[in-house]
């Protein structure tokens, strides 16, 4: 089940760890499908009727918390969430000394042309420094120093099992849906510099530079181990890009030196105070006519009561302390207030489960499409997106 | 390399719990471990049963962790693994 890894960085499981990353992986899928659709089902039955007009998400939290399949949804998903992890530790840990030589080998050669700038007196912000986000132990910025990629192969192995193919076969399904869609929304965009803000391992800064080979793309995140292996799996893919260790709430780098400013699952992970920084930042970095653009989990105004409540379930109980306030904002009006204009969004279908054709139908449509497959990792996902420009004023 | 600390086996904080007697959740982790484990052993003896009615009368091929099952074979058992799965679950969804 880290099948979706496929390059030099890919790591040699053993058959008994391979057979535990599959049971991993097919007790995520009957938990997020059939046992999530009886969850809703129950849901829709017994206290959907008793439950007031107006109803929010947290409405039917507190509804559900004392119900039994909610219960064992939880306790299972949890479960899940740290087999998720237990079942590539063991790889990652025997291997790690072999992925720092062909970290080594792979930064020297160099053979796509991207960079590595890390900055060792960077302070780590607490929104990662203080807990396990989604429960990864030790989080991103664990870092055995030198030539150390650990959390990044933790990281991106994790994902492969925790994600049980919905993210892609080669886990940048995202990237690749949203540059589809963007290149057909605006096909007369065509942006020469493209930073992308809280790369992690780089899964969704790479499908900017295919889709725009003209462009100079940057990968910008705080921890280091996760940038080292962004790096050598860009170059072992022979992709170009550039990867930068900075905080995202004050990047070192000029005004009005992107045209594309994007970030994927990354706002969700700070505090309100953060995200508000970064689009101030997001709008200095930007020339003018320049585009912000982020995949998010969809805000609440675009769900139902229940499927807010259903998004919100990690903020409880799987380390993501500020997922429902990121949920409770806005986008329209924070894009806003960071000065930016013609806001726009959209849901985007999977490209690896709908195909091409449905991407670019959803680039010739209008806003985004509500539905309950938005945003959420199941059967038929579709991510959901917006953005703004900067205007031509400075 | 030998300096660097291992890899940590738990996450930091708080541990959810879901039902009122807190020993539930904890048999649940302990069922799923098990089951985990005995889906790994089910995976090894897979592979060793159609080692030894496939390859075994061919001498040059050993048994050991390199063998595979071909895909056909692997399907059946990730079918198997998917009832598998839904069978530990199946008393939940009843009311
Ligand atoms: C869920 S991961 C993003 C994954 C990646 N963008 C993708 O879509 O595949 C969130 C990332 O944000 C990074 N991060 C958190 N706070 C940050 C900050 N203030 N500045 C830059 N990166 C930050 C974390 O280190 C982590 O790698």
């Amino acid at each position: 089940m880290t099948r979706y890894v496929t390059h030099d960085l890919k790591l040699a499981p053993r058959p008994d760890e391979a057979a535990a990353q599959d049971f991993v992986a097919a007790l995520r899928n009957h938990v997020l499908n059939p046992l999530a659709a009886a969850l809703k089902a129950r849901f829709e039955a017994e206290v959907a009727p008793s439950l007031p007009a107006g109803a929010t998400g947290r409405d039917v939290h507190a509804a559900l918390k004392g119900d039994r399949l909610f219960r064992f949804y939880s306790a299972a998903r949890v479960k899940a969430q740290d087999m998720v992890w237990a079942s590539v530790r063991t790889t990652v840990a025997r291997e790690r000394d072999a992925l720092s030589a062909r970290f080594r080998a792979l930064a020297l050669a160099r053979p796509a042309g991207g960079t590595l700038t890390l900055d060792p007196a960077l302070e780590i912000p607490r929104n990662v420094a203080a807990l396990d986000v989604h429960r990864m132990p030790g989080n991103y910025h664990l870092d055995g120093g030198a030539d150390d990629l650990a959390a990044g192969a933790l990281y991106e192995n994790g994902l492969s099992v925790f994600s049980f193919g919905l993210m892609g076969e080669t886990l940048d399904d995202i990237g690749q849906s949203i540059a589809l869609w963007l290149r057909h929304r605006l096909p007369d965009f065509a942006p020469r510099a493209i930073l992308d803000l809280g790369c992690s391992v780089g899964h969704q800064t790479l499908p900017w530079k295919r889709a725009y080979r003209q462009a100079r793309v940057t990968g910008l995140d705080v921890a280091p181990a996760c940038l080292r292996y962004a790096h050598a799996r860009a170059e072992a893919l022979g992709v170009e890009a550039h990867f930068l260790q900075a905080d995202a709430t004050r990047v070192p780098l000029p005004d009005a030196s992107f045209d594309l400013v994007f970030s994927s699952m990354f706002l969700h992970e700070l505090p309100r105070a953060d995200i508000r920084a970064v689009f101030r930042e997001a709008r200095r970095l930007l020339r003018p006519g320049g585009l912000m653009l982020h995949y998010e989990l969809p805000p609440n105004a675009a769900l139902s009561a229940y499927d807010g409540f259903y998004l919100d379930w990690d903020s409880h109980y799987n380390s993501e302390p500020f997922y429902q306030g990121y949920r409770d904002l806005v986008p329209a009006d924070e894009v806003a207030a960071a000065g930016l204009v013609d806001f726009l969004e959209a849901s985007v279908p999977s490209l690896g489960w709908y195909g091409e054709e449905a991407v670019i139908a959803a680039a010739r449509a209008e806003g985004a499409e509500a539905s309950d497959r938005l945003g959420r990792l199941a059967d038929g996902v579709t991510w959901y997106c917006y953005g703004a420009f900067r205007g031509p004023n400075p | 390399m030998s300096e660097r600390l291992p890899l940590p086996e738990e996450a930091r904080g708080r541990r959810p719990v879901f039902f009122d007697d807190p020993a539930v959740d904890t048999l649940l982790g302990m069922l799923l471990e098990l089951a985990q484990a005995q889906w790994v052993t089910r995976d090894r003896l897979a592979r060793l049963e159609h080692w030894a009615t496939h390859a075994v009368t061919a001498a040059a091929v050993p048994f050991d962790d390199s063998y595979a099952l071909p895909a056909e074979a692997a399907q059946r058992l990730a079918a198997e693994r998917d009832a598998f799965v839904a069978r530990l679950f199946a008393p939940v969804t009843k009311a």
